[in-house]
């Protein structure tokens, strides 16, 4: 299976390229094969901000890149493993920012919470929604959380197509967190309303709980 | 539930996060020192975990670090008493 370089910017002030952008492109790369391919899971081990590099299958890694991440889209029946690694070099292109997506966010006291959504029913665009949703449930938790990252997806069928709802309504339940090396990772199940929602998924986030 | 029984259900949440394990699990195993398990895994085991026995696991909270699976057993078994 081949490489591929992904599109990838630097989105507004964000001095890192988000995991949304990388995904969405992994989908339509995947998606122009297997149409019906959908992602399972995806892992992200550190940030960059520079430009990323996909590999498909069995391809070889780039010959200097870091793996940023690893994970695995659902496509003909079969499981197809895709890696993320670093293009080392210039940092990312800067691209324009988008209005955020989510409204009417409700925090339920426990880490989780609700909130709706308006989006083009594209996969970068539901993920990007569902991504604001948590990142905002962890900077609710008051002003001492800093670096919020989105880290992984487990356990999800996200078709790479738009089938997703383009107004709907987010609950996230948080089910495990836990202190690693001075950061808290949170794992939280996502369940979305709407026409066409994907089935209940996990995600995974981190931040810092300051002093 | 037995020890076996509560080995059997870590196992199974092993195998759900990881996809297939290399070798034994026993209670010997440590399963983030034997790196069968990185930091974001676990939170997929502990989760596999609770959601398998149908129960949250009270012992395991949010400093929680030990993942023998010995000591796992140990909280399973007690927590399913």
């Amino acid at each position: 299976m081949a490489s591929h370089t992904l599109e990838v910017g630097l989105r507004g002030t964000r001095d890192y390229v988000q995991g949304s952008q990388i995904l969405a492109r992994t989908a339509e790369i995947v998606a122009r094969d297997h149409p019906d391919a959908a992602l399972v899971t995806a892992k992200f081990t550190r940030i960059t901000l520079r430009g990323v590099e996909l590999v498909v299958g069995d391809g070889e890694a780039p010959s200097g890149g870091d793996e940023i991440g690893r994970g695995q889209v659902q496509a003909d029946g079969e499981r197809l493993a895709v890696r993320w690694f670093e293009v080392p070099g210039p940092e990312a292109p800067r691209i324009e920012d988008v209005p955020g997506v989510t409204s009417g966010l409700a925090p339920d006291g426990s880490g989780g919470g609700r909130a709706d959504f308006a989006i083009a029913g594209t996969f970068e665009s539901y993920l990007a929604a569902v991504i604001e949703c948590v990142k905002a449930l962890h900077a609710g938790r008051g002003e001492r959380v800093s670096d919020i990252w989105f880290t992984a997806l487990v356990g999800a069928r996200l078709p790479a197509t738009p089938t997703y709802p383009t107004a709907g309504s987010l609950a996230v339940e948080l089910k495990i967190e836990r202190m690693v090396d001075g950061r808290l990772q949170t794992l939280s199940v996502v369940e979305t309303a709407g026409d066409g929602a994907p089935p209940a998924y996990q995600i995974c986030f981190s931040c810092v709980i300051g002093d | 539930m037995t020890r076996e029984e509560a080995l059997a259900a870590i196992t199974k949440a092993l195998t759900e996060t990881v996809g297939s394990v290399d070798g034994d699990v026993t209670e010997g195993t440590d399963l983030v020192a034997d790196g069968m398990l990185d930091s974001l895994d676990s939170m997929t085991f502990l989760f596999e975990l609770e959601n398998g026995l149908g129960t949250k696991l009270a012992a395991i909270d949010e400093a929680y670090e030990d993942f023998r699976v010995g000591a796992l057993v140990d909280i399973v078994v007690q927590a399913t008493a």
